[in-house]
């Protein structure tokens, strides 16, 4: 198995102290993996990549990355340290242009590297070199989540943390992300993402972490949970049986 | 009518310009209306008086540029003292807003800057009394410039600076790292900080730069007018005024907001009289209130 990127150890997160809403989880991510977090709303989902992200605070338990304990470090020194996070809503900057919305990404990178990789970001993201001018708050909403997920590769991330990306998207756009995404994958970036969309989400990644009030209710490969039918019945409402999703 | 209206009010529009660039910057990334603003535009101008009393003493005697009231002891005086009031600035902010700021109450943030300029201001009375004091108290003769328009040689000098300052501000925000990263945390603290900003250095700079240029404005202030410890709390509501009248946040707003409350000002001392002056800037902030509160150059209501 491939090294892990990222591990949780016992994490206890929340808003309030004495409220936590993620109670207890451990997991490990590995290198080249696409992995998603599913499950009712309420969950906790979104608050736990968020502690991850450094924005809920942690009360006990640890966040590993790389080898690196990053339990205390801030919000921005994640960023600078290969985690990248895009939030679910408000994950671009509307007043600024698209341009600047990278170039704001690579100011944390080194000074001669900035131009090679906004260059290189725009080549991944075609569409968007075309509009760099636009002002980002006037792109639609799928090129406004390619905006968000090119902003957050600039500066090189080993693991991409996406909450609810396809939200709001037309089946066809989810689609396109959910391509790009493996195409991200492919350039060596770990993914985790937390998605409502179960069915989509298991289509596209490689294992599926499902929470139920703020712990791990199950996890494994996204073509065993694909096809258990029980879990469909327990964590999404799915009366019916057959495939969960 | 003469036209004299249009040059006195370009001359105050670029004094309240300056001073609401740092106002906007403070507002939009602080996200609080900090009154105790105007106290950096009155410490700015008496530290700049107090190093040129030095430099004078030092120097045996200010000399000046030509034709301008004022040489260049007051412009050495003026740029130290803009680090220096922007060193209040950051100072008060660790002492007094920093620990409210993690509380997260505009109202609170509002309340104790209330607190801080009154502070401020009775310190200063305290050390310079509240007796009027000049830079200069050469009398100046004003120049013609055609259609009944007279202005003096350091008004133009003025609003030269003015211009100066507000391209380099322009250009800054626009094209800088730092530029970027304060027009970021303006419009989402939250994005910013993931996006690798560090957030509280920002709001550093935003205290530095708010300081150094109400330092500036106060030291045009005190070249123009006079330098006196109620100077910064009587230009406050004309300095809000032209900031939410240019939009929050936006410098180019700052200046022209500055200069449309500077010539209506000037305007309406010709037309109804000096005692309404001040009513003016309250009227505009209202109007802008109620009609278009994001401003002209609108970023945020």
């Amino acid at each position: 198995m491939s090294s892990p990127v990222l591990s949780l150890e016992a994490l206890e997160a929340g808003y309030e102290p004495g409220a936590a809403i993620i109670r207890g989880i451990s997991l490990t991510v590995h290198s080249g993996e696409i992995v998603s977090i599913l499950g009712p709303n309420g969950a906790g989902k979104s608050t736990l990549i968020k502690a991850v992200a450094g924005l809920v605070p942690k009360f006990r338990g640890k966040v590993i990355l790389e080898g690196r304990d990053i339990t205390a470090a801030k919000a921005h020194e994640l960023a600078r340290s290969g985690l990248a996070y895009v939030p679910q809503t408000d994950n671009v900057f509307t007043l600024m242009s698209v341009d600047d919305n990278l170039r704001l990404a690579s100011d944390i990178l080194a000074k001669p590297d900035r131009q090679g990789q906004i260059a290189a970001i725009y080549e991944i993201f075609p569409d968007l070199s075309r509009q760099r001018r636009l002002e980002s708050g006037r792109l639609s909403g799928g090129q406004r989540q390619m905006l968000a997920i090119a902003r957050a590769l600039i500066a090189r991330p080993r693991i991409l943390i996406l909450d609810e990306a396809s939200a709001g998207l037309s089946p066809k756009l989810s689609g396109g992300l959910f391509a790009k995404l493996a195409e991200i994958r492919d350039g060596g970036v770990t993914i985790i993402m937390v998605e409502q969309n179960a069915r989509a989400a298991l289509a596209a990644c490689d294992r599926a972490i499902i929470m139920s009030e703020g712990q791990i209710a199950h996890q494994g490969p996204a073509a065993q949970i694909s096809a258990d039918p029980s879990i469909g019945r327990l964590f999404f409402g799915m009366k019916s049986a057959g495939a969960a999703v | 009518m003469t036209l004299q209206f249009l040059a006195d009010g370009v001359v105050m529009g670029a004094m309240l310009g300056l001073g609401a660039i740092g106002v906007t910057l403070t507002y939009s990334i602080l996200r609080f209306a900090n009154f105790a603003h105007g106290e950096f535009i009155t410490w700015g101008a008496y530290i700049t008086l107090a190093i040129t009393a030095a430099i004078a003493m030092l120097a045996g005697g200010t000399p000046t540029f030509g034709i301008f009231s004022f040489g260049w002891p007051i412009l050495a005086a003026g740029m130290m003292a803009a680090m220096l009031t922007g060193a209040l600035a950051l100072a008060l902010d660790a002492v007094l807003f920093s620990r409210l700021r993690q509380r997260g109450s505009a109202i609170v943030m509002v309340m104790a800057s209330f607190g801080a300029s009154l502070a401020l201001r009775s310190f200063l009375e305290f050390l310079f009394t509240s007796k009027p004091a000049y830079f200069s108290r050469d009398i100046q003769m004003a120049v013609p410039l055609g259609m009944g328009v007279r202005v003096t040689p350091d008004q133009i000098f003025l609003v030269g600076v003015t211009l100066v300052i507000f391209i380099a501000m322009d250009r800054f925000m626009a094209l800088s790292a730092s530029g970027r990263a304060m027009r970021a945390v303006s419009e989402n603290p939250t994005l910013a900080r993931v996006a690798g900003i560090d957030v509280e250095r920002v709001i550093r700079t935003t205290w530095l730069a708010g300081g150094a240029l109400a330092c500036a404005a106060g030291v045009m202030i005190g070249i123009t007018l006079q330098i006196r410890p109620f100077m910064g709390f009587d230009f406050l509501l004309p300095l809000f005024a032209a900031a939410i009248l240019g939009g929050i946040g936006s410098v180019q707003g700052a200046i022209v907001g500055g200069l449309i409350v500077g010539i209506s000002e000037a305007l309406a001392v010709q037309i109804v009289g000096a005692d309404y002056r001040a009513a003016i800037a309250f009227v505009i902030l209202i109007a802008v209130l109620l009609v278009r509160p994001a401003g002209l150059f609108g970023l945020r209501q």
